[in-house]
């Protein structure tokens, strides 16, 4: 009986090891959002280095193609995740609205590059993801100024 | 030639083994998280595995008999039904993972959702099992997965700075925000692995399966110190260009996608083409190795026929339980729950498992009845010895660990 409440509570716990917690104070707000600035700036990061192959011709449309969806919805998923926890005082507002305009921008432009990969316009690439530069120096700075 | 297909054993055991979907994401995890901080767990890693399982490859050719189907009748009913129970979930959570990571590189080469390939790869890894010779599967799938060696010229072609690289793998520091217990659970989940149980239960039931005998001692070494370290080093070369292309820019790797983008950077289609055939071969060879070893295990504990040297009709429960164990995998990952995350948390639990798989092993080597002079040595049990403390340090840490660095965020 024991040994079967103990399996039980390992289970949950390691369950629950992968949830995110909520946030009580600004303190803790601040430091999620920039969290999650870092996380959305890996994926960004990716998206760069896979336009970078694509540009030079390194890597096929499939290949291309799986990459750049993948970054939009963990991009996705990141911005939903962020969204979801409760601001807790009016002050936290305007960081989660900075925060969100730079996701958002960054979500658009993976969502055109996964269209004109999906087209096959692979040489559009380049142009197309010039925006994420100065997004992923912005999320960076985000990030660094909150962490 | 007859020689060189006869180690293709250890290449099979080793790619598809050391370098199975848990080894692909954990060393391109943890190169584009730490660098070089923790390369020194393979050549750990790689030591413990070839010292059990030369010991395994001895007691098969020793006694002609697989160390799981010993256990049991040397330990004792309940030791061998908890061995059974911890290897047999490892094995299967393992097999479902593996299922997933042959669809993985199926999606990356065709841009066909992973989940419509499920069903297909885990038919696919029956049929094999099912039709193809032992010695067959061993040398397409262990020598397919020789592909992986194209992660090693990338690596080179990226120009690493050598005399940096050494420094970081030799004087380890974590990068500011980094906190050791997340260093330690990443450490112990590239040593799980490395020592996941189904590699010793592979490989000493493929020893019966290719009837090794006294004589065969030398082919058994072989495969053990040329394909795990082999193994290793297709292991450090993954972590190698993860920490090249990625650590710098502060990403993480989570998806198989971007394990084999530095392949496309630093070498073109070709190079990426190749790597996506390395990975295909390893996952499923490692698909076989988990889903035999699934059939082994449970067969060997009930002492019922085993093997693919027998008509499948004459080793029916063999072979139900595997189809039993493909059918459940496939229908795990179907939930669509992540493939990687399945993977992560499979070497995890493979970690807390070590010890019901190697204390076994260390006991039936030193048991003169099975191995008559054939024993463990000095040498021998003293590493084994070593190694034991170990396994039991690093398993009593991995759940407080993942608990509290919530599975290494």
């Amino acid at each position: 009986m024991i040994g079967r409440a103990v399996a039980a509570s390992v289970f949950v716990v390691t369950l629950l090891a992968g949830c995110a917690g909520p946030s009580f104070s600004h303190r803790d707000y601040e430091r999620k959002a920039a969290h999650t600035a870092e996380e959305a700036n890996a994926v960004v990061q990716t998206a760069l280095l896979t336009v970078q192959a694509a540009g030079k011709r390194r890597a096929p449309r499939q290949f291309l193609d799986v990459l750049l969806t993948d970054a939009e919805s963990t991009l996705a998923d990141i911005q939903a995740s962020f969204e979801g926890v409760q601001p807790p005082e009016p002050d936290a507002d305007q960081l989660r609205s900075d925060l969100g305009d730079l996701l958002s921008r960054a979500g658009d432009v993976l969502s055109t590059l996964r269209i004109e990969v999906r087209r096959g316009r692979l040489g559009a690439l380049p142009e197309t993801a010039g925006p994420l530069t100065g997004l992923h120096d912005k999320l960076e700075a985000f990030a660094e100024e909150h962490r | 030639m007859r020689r060189f297909f006869a180690i293709t054993l250890g290449i099979l055991t080793a790619i598809g083994g050391f370098v199975d979907i848990g080894d692909l994401v954990a060393n391109a995890l943890v190169g584009s998280r730490y660098g070089f901080a923790l390369a020194w767990v393979v050549p750990v890693g790689v030591i413990g595995i070839c010292l059990y399982a030369e010991m395994c490859g001895r007691v098969a050719a020793a006694s002609g008999r697989a160390v799981f189907d010993l256990i049991r009748e040397r330990l004792g009913p309940r030791w061998g039904l908890g061995n059974l129970t911890a290897s047999f979930l490892v094995t299967a959570l393992t097999l479902a993972a593996e299922i997933g990571g042959v669809a993985l590189a199926l999606e990356l080469a065709s841009s066909v959702n992973y989940l419509l390939w499920i069903p297909m790869v885990g038919f696919l890894v029956w049929l094999v099992i099912w039709r193809v010779r032992f010695e067959r599967m061993e040398q397409v799938f262990g020598l397919g997965g020789l592909a992986l060696i194209v992660f090693a010229v990338a690596f080179w072609q990226l120009g690493p700075d050598w005399g940096q690289l050494i420094h970081n793998a030799t004087h380890p520091t974590l990068e500011p925000g980094e906190g050791r217990a997340t260093y330690f659970y990443y450490a112990i989940a590239l040593f799980g692995a490395a020592m996941t149980p189904y590699e010793v239960f592979f490989f000493s039931s493929g020893g019966v399966e290719e009837h090794w005998s006294a004589e065969d001692f030398a082919v058994m070494r072989s495969n053990v110190f040329i394909g795990f370290p082999l193994g290793g080093l297709l292991s450090l070369a993954i972590m190698g260009v993860a920490a090249l292309v990625f650590f710098p820019a502060g990403v993480q790797v989570e998806t198989l996608g971007q394990m084999a983008l530095p392949t496309a950077l630093a070498l073109g289609k070709i190079g990426l083409a190749v790597a996506l055939l390395g990975i295909f071969a390893a996952t499923f060879g490692a698909a076989l190795e988990t889903g035999l070893s699934a059939g082994y295990t449970v067969a060997q504990y009930f002492g019922w026929q085993w093997g693919k040297f027998v008509r499948p009709l004459q080793a029916a429960r063999f072979h139900l339980v595997i189809l039993l164990s493909l059918i459940a995998g496939v229908m795990l990952m179907l939930t669509t729950v992540d493939p990687i995350k399945v993977t992560e948390y499979s070497i995890v639990f493979s970690a807390i498992a070590l010890p019901l798989t190697y204390l076994p092993i260390l006991v039936i080597a030193n048991d003169p009845d099975y191995m008559g002079e054939k024993v463990n040595g000095r040498f021998a049990n003293l590493f084994g010895t070593v190694y034991l403390v170990l396994i039991l340090v690093v398993s009593a840490a991995a759940i407080p660990l993942m608990i509290a660095t919530k599975a290494g965020q």
